[in-house]
């Protein structure tokens, strides 16, 4: 597929450019639209539409129709409360109170609640789950050991722990990692070697202390129903796993069986008494107590004079529990969030899935396929009637929506479609009326920029900025000279890049996205502090506080100060300096080799350095930068909101996306400085500093922000085009009186 | 006949386990793994994912599961969507088969008028004509032919839909694009099959009677000069069917083709190894139904 597109879309631009269209917009224009329906062309299938699960570009759009949540995002794409009516911050932002609204409903009738919400957050971090959205949740109080599996409610009185204590798993105490750590060193690493036994891994999986087992056939159903309303039935004997007790008096289990098949397993309700088999209660689990106000993870110091009791419990006496999780019901219409550290982000990610509840009575069923047609409950200003995969979603506005009177459209259809030449093919002959962003051949953007036909570009295609950055990065380990760093920095001139690309890309050597200054207000730049005459860009922020980001220049285009650092750097590195290396991409899109390919021939020009380029297959890529195996490689980065921290936790020491390998104490000392600061304009300055360590290190070399690039007949109206792209699509509406609105 | 049936049974399960046996080791040899994503997810995350696809157990336990499954006719749960590798299948091979079908249809329609055309008026700029087309059809790979059918017929003329598989319209230039080399064969095969039969006594004796040419061609020649595309056929019919993720890829059209070339970039291993498995289980079907149909048509087989 990869190998294909580029070859199909220069084909077919060619083929396209015998017959441009030659009136002022590249798709065909309906004189009367149905003012109805808007339909939409999306980029590929998505893989899931389930909020937990889902996080593909294919499928978050899909999923804020469908699914209501504490904010939905306003035009500008920072959040706008939806159930959340209002809330409060506690002064230590550690404890966030909110209100939700008592007319939200799911499709199936029944209110949705602050429980849903706490069931949501907790599914999302069980393991079993395997969401990949759990992160954005570790920030709660216990979410990352919950989602590591490893923290349990104490459930009886032993020991030095009472019922009721948190503790911390540290390792189960198995007897034949026992036995193996009683033998001689030399017989001990024999073993360790050949069978992996007797190695100690924080992350290897433990003995199942909520497994449970029953006698008699247990009857999955919902909460409080009777026998006779079960959905499936699990044979005795069979081992469960209790996710979490509910009911009056917990006296209900919700139980998960994993049985296979096309959802891999299903959940459901029954009365605690039915079990009576315990098949872990005797395994021994070494644990420590948990701090009960500073609850570990990251960044976290403990606070010194605490002493946490350790010792030995069993299974029975251990229950992995969402209550000890930092989300509480306090009634039905009031959730509240405690973070282990103060959290400034928590506004910010309101409008995020993982606050856009799943319905359980769903999940429970089908926890893989309750997203199909007939098996899905939706909460959102949109239901999903018709899903014809790799081909097209259909969706009807939902009556029981509780703003449903301001949605405008009655349907709305989106058309899967992967192969970037068909979409815009499709758009063109009328197929779809708006695309997602970016999602045509890069070989089309010369023709619909007008580059190609010597014009103006077409009227239904926009250029804006994205909150996204193109940078080249440094294997440091390789690159260990910084002067050799800063050098290829300063010898790189990024205002050719938008010429060769056609996709109006801003040029930068900040690593920090945002809008160019000369096209702010004057209101945006006073709020920014700068005058129009600074140059880069600036980052305009709603939320926690209305803010500005001015990211520090870096190291742009300057060929003298290029000639010193490479001579200070071929002083310092003597016979280590690399006179020639390689820069690596990556297979799929043709914009990487064109930037790699002017890498080489200005690091040439300027500082004459032999470099080659070698291209791979995207998933051989990320391998071997993940692996360290590379000297120069490119990589992109899109933030979710705006906000600096979002962006530079990538450099962090270890970080998961950290390909460069550096780790910088500066870095270090300036971020976390600013993630302890509860001032969030204090914070941003802190930001700053981490953000100038980084640029004069250079371990990477940004060179342009990312822009989107959109596809929208003239009467679509309201499809907001905005910095992060979170275009709220239930908001959009058909003009049928465009025509005239034009000519005014 | 048993006999032979009986081995080619035996070699076909043979041929099956080979390809599922392939298939598993080869993509997992691959660097990057199914989960692997340009945003890394936490290692925690990471091992509760592959968890739950028992991709944390030793390669020798999840090829013997997946052994255990085959046996069951059990293809596994895709890695990537929450479906079964059968349900991929199921809602997927009709499409493909479908435009398969169809582009057999057109292969063999035009392919023989082409070849009739040309064998008749051999030798004359209509015969050169046609089949300096039949060697264009062939030559010309799908992934070119594709963009420049809707170059012309969708963005210059705007008849026929650029994309998708809705409705017969959208059907023509996909079943072109993809029944082009086909047709290029089969006309050259129906013109030399036929140009053979032309020089047969039977058809002199025909000719000899006065008849027209046309119903020399038509009545007499035609039978038994068509009988090598008929053979071709079967063999046609399996390649279409099997062989058109470039043109489903072009068109957008949602059939197994898609999913087999996804799941090699997506790395999701049970969705390659079963629709490997799926299209040798079909081919070797449909061969063992040719060796059947073969005994029951030449006794010196049937005799075997």
């Amino acid at each position: 597929m990869q190998g294909t597109r580029p070859a199909v879309a220069a084909l077919a631009v060619v083929l396209a450019a015998c017959s441009l269209p030659d009136g002022d917009y590249f798709g065909e224009v309906d004189e009367n639209p149905d003012p109805t329906h808007l339909r939409w062309c999306n980029s590929g299938e998505p893989e899931y539409i389930d909020t937990a699960m889902t996080t593909s570009t294919t499928g978050v759009p899909l999923i804020h129709i469908m699914f209501d949540g504490l904010a939905e995002y306003a035009l500008d794409g920072s959040p706008k409360p939806t159930i959340a009516q209002d809330w409060e911050v506690s002064e230590d932002r550690r404890t966030f109170t909110f209100h939700l609204r008592d007319d939200a409903k799911w499709s199936n009738g029944r209110p949705l609640t602050a429980h849903d919400f706490r069931y949501h957050i907790a599914r999302i971090l069980q393991p079993e789950t395997g969401s990949r959205n759990a992160e954005q949740l570790w920030r709660l109080k216990n979410g990352l050991n919950f989602n590591r599996g490893r923290v349990r409610l104490v459930t009886a009185d032993s020991g030095d722990f009472e019922e009721g204590d948190i503790v911390e798993i540290i390792q189960e105490i198995d007897p034949l990692t026992q036995a193996v750590s009683e033998l001689p060193d030399e017989v001990r690493s024999l073993f360790a070697n050949m069978f992996g036994v007797g190695v100690a891994d924080p992350g290897a999986a433990i003995a199942n202390s909520n497994a449970r087992t029953s006698s008699e056939t247990l009857n999955l159903r919902d909460l409080g129903d009777d026998q006779a309303d079960a959905y499936e039935t699990i044979p005795p004997g069979a081992e469960v796993t209790l996710i979490e007790l509910g009911g009056g008096d917990r006296d209900w289990a919700y139980v998960y069986y994993p049985m296979g098949g096309a959802d891999l397993g299903i959940y459901g309700w029954v009365p605690v008494d039915k079990f009576d088999g315990e098949p872990n209660a005797d395994v021994e689990f070494v644990v420590r107590e948990i701090e009960p106000e500073h609850v570990p993870g990251e960044n976290l110091e403990r606070d010194p004079d605490f002493e946490p009791r350790e010792g030995t419990l069993t299974g029975s006496e251990l229950l992995m529990d969402p209550e000890v999780l930092g989300v509480k019901v306090l009634d039905d219409h009031t959730l509240v969030l405690e973070t282990h550290r103060p959290s400034q982000h928590i506004e910010n990610l309101m409008s995020s899935r993982i606050f856009r509840p799943t319905p359980r009575e769903a999940v429970s069923r089908n926890p893989r396929r309750w997203t199909e047609p007939q098996n899905i409950v939706t909460s959102g200003p949109f239901h999903l009637t018709e899903w014809y995969e790799r081909d097209r979603m259909e969706f009807e506005a939902s009556p029981t929506f509780w703003d449903a009177d301001n949605i405008r459209l009655e349907r709305f259809t989106s058309y899967q479609i992967d192969q970037q030449a068909a979409a815009a093919n499709y758009y063109r002959t009328g197929g779809c009326s708006a695309m997602t962003s970016n999602n045509m051949p890069s070989s089309f953007l010369p023709v619909l920029s007008g580059d190609k036909r010597g014009g103006d570009p077409y009227k239904d295609y926009t250029v804006a900025p994205y909150l996204g950055i193109y940078y080249m990065m440094f294997n440091v380990e390789e690159f260990d000279n910084v002067h050799l760093r800063r050098a290829l920095n300063f010898a790189t001139d990024r205002t050719e890049i938008p010429r060769m690309l056609h996709g109006g890309e801003i040029p930068t050597s900040q690593f920090n996205p945002g809008t160019p200054i000369e096209d702010l207000s004057a209101e945006e730049r006073a709020r920014c502090g700068v005058d129009e005459d600074h140059e880069g860009v600036a980052l305009l922020i709603e939320e926690p506080v209305e803010s500005c980001y001015v990211p520090p220049e870096g190291l742009g285009y300057d060929p003298e100060r290029a000639q010193e650092e490479l001579a200070l750097a071929r002083e310092q590195m003597g016979e280590d300096f690399p006179e020639s290396f390689t820069i690596r991409y990556n297979q799929g899109a043709e914009g990487h080799q064109i930037i790699a390919q002017y890498l080489q021939h200005e690091w040439k020009k300027e500082l004459g350095l032999d470099v080659s380029l070698q291209s791979q297959e995207w998933q051989t890529y990320l391998q071997s930068t993940a692996d360290g195996n590379f000297e120069v490689g490119r990589l992109g980065w899109i933030g979710s909101f705006p906000g600096p921290s979002e962006m530079l936790r990538i450099f962090r020491c270890g970080a998961p996306n950290n390909r460069t390998r550096w780790c910088n104490d500066d870095f270090e000392h300036h971020y976390t400085e600013g993630l302890r600061e509860p001032d969030y304009k204090k914070r941003l300055e802190h930001l700053r500093e981490a953000e100038e360590v980084l640029l004069e290190d250079a371990p990477i070399l940004p060179t342009h922000v990312y822009t989107q690039k959109h596809l929208q007949k003239p009467y679509v109206r309201d499809l907001a085009i905005n910095l992060p792209d979170n275009v709220p699509h239930h908001r959009a509406w058909i003009d049928p009186d465009w025509a005239e609105r034009e000519e005014d | 006949m048993l006999k032979l049936l009986i081995n080619r049974l035996i070699g076909g399960i043979f041929v099956i386990f080979a390809v599922a046996t392939f298939s598993f080791f080869v993509l997992r040899a691959a660097p990057g793994g199914p989960f692997d994503d340009e945003v890394s997810v936490p290692e925690q995350v990471q091992r509760n994912i592959e968890a739950q696809y028992h991709l944390d157990e030793p390669l020798l336990q999840q090829y013997g599961r997946f052994l255990s499954g085959l046996v069951r006719l059990d293809l596994g749960h895709s890695m990537q969507r929450p479906q079964t590798v059968w349900e991929i299948v199921a809602q997927s091979f009709p499409v493909s088969v479908q435009l398969g079908v169809l582009a057999l249809a057109f292969a063999t329609i035009f392919g023989v008028g082409l070849g009739v055309l040309a064998a008749s008026r051999q030798n004359s700029i209509i015969d050169h004509g046609a089949m300096s087309f039949a060697l264009f059809g062939i030559s010309v790979p799908s992934f070119v032919l594709g963009p420049i059918l809707i170059g012309f017929f969708s963005l210059q003329l705007g008849w026929l839909p650029p994309a998708r598989f809705e409705g017969f319209s959208s059907m023509i230039l996909p079943s072109a694009t993809l029944g082009l080399i086909f047709m290029g064969i089969i006309a050259r095969l129906s013109r030399s099959g036929l140009l053979e039969t032309l020089r047969q006594d039977y058809v002199r004796t025909a000719r000899a009677k006065g008849l027209s040419e046309r119903t020399v061609v038509w009545k007499h020649a035609i039978r038994l000069g068509l009988l090598p595309v008929v053979t071709f056929l079967g063999p046609a019919a399996a390649a279409l069917i099997t062989g058109s993720f470039v043109v489903e890829q072009i068109f957008q059209i949602p059939g197994l083709g898609f999913y087999f070339v996804a799941s090699i970039t997506e790395r999701d291993y049970p969705v390659l190894s079963g629709v490997l498995v799926f299209y040798s289980i079909f081919l070797v079907a449909l061969n063992f139904a040719v060796d059947v149909a073969y005994g029951f048509l030449d006794p010196r087989i049937r005799g075997r």
